[in-house]
């Protein structure tokens, strides 16, 4: 019973991981449009 | 001296090789039961007589090759490598019957390429393709990314030892579970979990945007199937592009991060070992690597001044890179952009993305984060030994789920792999240069269906040579199959010829 909640958690882990390479791409982007203007 | 095969072993071979064909002509049933669903005459009958022949040929190579013995390891290789080829002829029998392709090549291509989980197509007026033809599209795709024999494993193969060998041959050297079956279910039902409620966002959304309900989900399944297998077909000609949304486009590269990862991470994941994804050296190496290859494609984006505002820079940079990184291959812009807008310092960075590839035993192609890490790995500790006295001992060691001693086997077999996806990115490119296509044109389109990625800069055609198809078909399969089970079919026909 305990692998439903465990699979719960590593989905939302997954999505996290994903969200944060998009948080951190979007501030390197931003970043670079800074820096070279 | 090489010994020639012998007639047992092509027995067992079409014995095999017939099962999976069954196994495809089994799922023809599903786009029927769209067809009658959406009452697509033509399109049922197209997959009847593809149910047909798949059935027959299948059920013969049974009947005639009938052996209680199981596969050996060459055995099982070119089984893999052979129904792939197969599957993607038989494949493409109801897309030339539809007439939206203008040859049977390039129906085995599209068929090739939705198998390969590449994306690059040569089919006409998309737009108006039957919804039948289309679910059968990214069907062949999920099929594909699952890997052909996994579905057959799941559902139509016994015996132990040589499922196992066929699951190696299809490029999945990783069992997740002790039990090769019970892998190749757990790979189901991770992509069934993420099918449902992937295809509740993305309809959600599409009808929040003003789509009719039933034309959402379909679309969000369609997707869904093809960004998770990181395959990059798309119901529309439009491409991702065609829903203007950026929630759609947030869900969608969620999705093919999720894709990209292993199959055995998603497994220590979801027992509750929550730490794996931040000690891993594939989920380590693939957030740097895309963090590298995004800053050139950025740097070169703003040298170009194409996108100046950040949120516009990410919707489109970024969602091209993440879609080139994980080898799926959907995009928010024309594919004549890559060449009359990107400049070359942002198409490096592309390029270098899909050649990367994402994480081993995931449903992406390229050269894998595994090995990338590996070879670093053994670079810096290199550098390590020149550094430290002579008599110091270094212990080498690297973490994939659990704590591996790094050794120049690994090493090797890493480097190996990456040398040959090199040459055959470079071969594919030398043939595009050969009719008369651009150095990085025809280097973009090679990797892109080297790497299985489906991103094209426009070479991709219906007016282009069909050696340069065929050319394009034959890396589609090798770089899926990671080149093993390609050389083992090589080394037994090299046997069947000179052997004794």
């Amino acid at each position: 019973m305990q692998k439903i909640p465990h699979a719960v958690q590593g989905i939302v882990i997954e999505i996290i991981y994903a969200l944060a390479i998009m948080l951190c791409a979007f501030i390197i982007g931003t970043a670079i449009l800074f820096i070279f203007k | 001296m090489i010994l020639k095969p012998q007639i047992e072993d092509l027995k067992t071979i079409g014995y095999y090789l017939g099962k999976i064909i069954i196994g495809l002509g089994l799922f023809m049933f599903l786009p029927v039961i769209v067809g009658i669903i959406f009452r697509e005459i033509n399109p049922i009958l197209d997959f009847s007589l593809g149910i047909l022949i798949c059935l027959s040929a299948g059920g013969a190579l049974i009947f005639f090759c009938k052996t209680e013995r199981d596969l050996n390891w060459m055995q099982g290789m070119i089984v893999v490598s052979l129904s792939w080829l197969v599957a993607s002829i038989l494949g493409a029998i109801p897309f030339y019957l539809s007439q939206h392709w203008a040859s049977f090549l390039d129906a085995c291509f599209d068929s090739m390429s939705g198998f390969a989980t590449t994306g690059l197509v040569l089919v006409q007026d998309l737009d108006h393709l039957s919804h039948s033809h289309n679910i059968w599209r990214h069907l062949i795709m999920f099929m594909g990314g699952q890997g052909i024999v996994v579905v057959a494993l799941s559902f139509l193969v016994k015996g132990m030892s040589g499922a196992f060998k066929m699951y190696v041959g299809e490029a999945r050297e990783e069992k997740i579970l002790p039990n090769v079956i019970s892998t190749a279910r757990f790979i189901w039902l991770v992509s069934i979990v993420y099918l449902v409620l992937s295809t509740l966002a993305l309809g959600a959304v599409g009808w929040l945007n003003g789509m009719r309900p039933v034309n959402a989900f379909f679309h969000g399944a369609c997707i869904f199937m093809a960004a998770f297998d990181t395959g990059g077909f798309t119901p529309q000609s439009q491409n991702i592009l065609y829903y203007h949304s950026f929630p759609f486009e947030i869900i969608t590269i969620t999705i093919m991060i999720l894709g990209a990862l292993n199959f055995k991470m998603h497994y220590h994941l979801w027992m509750g070992n929550r730490r794996e994804i931040l000690r891993d050296i594939e989920t380590i190496t693939f957030f740097t690597t895309i963090m590298i290859t995004f800053a050139i494609t950025a740097i070169g984006l703003e040298r170009m001044g194409i996108y100046p505002a950040p949120l516009v820079l990410f919707r489109k940079g970024f969602f091209q890179l993440i879609s080139a990184h994980t080898g799926t291959g959907y995009a928010t812009i024309y594919s004549q952009q890559f060449i009359n807008s990107w400049g070359n310092l942002a198409l490096v960075g592309i390029i270098s993305a899909m050649a990367l590839g994402g994480s081993a035993s995931s449903t992406t192609g390229g050269i894998k984060m595994l090995r990338i890490g590996i070879v670093f790995k053994a670079l810096r500790e290199d550098i390590k030994r020149i550094v430290l006295p002579e008599n110091a001992i270094l212990v080498q060691k690297f973490h994939h789920i659990k704590e591996i001693f790094l050794d120049d086997k690994q090493v090797r077999a890493a480097l190996l792999i990456t040398l040959s996806y090199l040459m055959l990115y470079g071969i594919g490119s030398l043939v595009g240069m050969l009719f008369g296509y651009p150095f990085l044109n025809s280097l973009f389109e090679s990797t892109s269906a080297a790497a299985n990625v489906g991103l094209s800069c426009g070479i991709t055609d219906v007016g282009m040579p069909a050696a340069l198809k065929i050319t394009y078909m034959i890396q589609m399969w090798a770089g899926r199959l990671e080149f093993i089970s390609v050389f083992a079919l090589i080394g037994f026909i090299v046997a069947w010829v000179k052997g004794r």
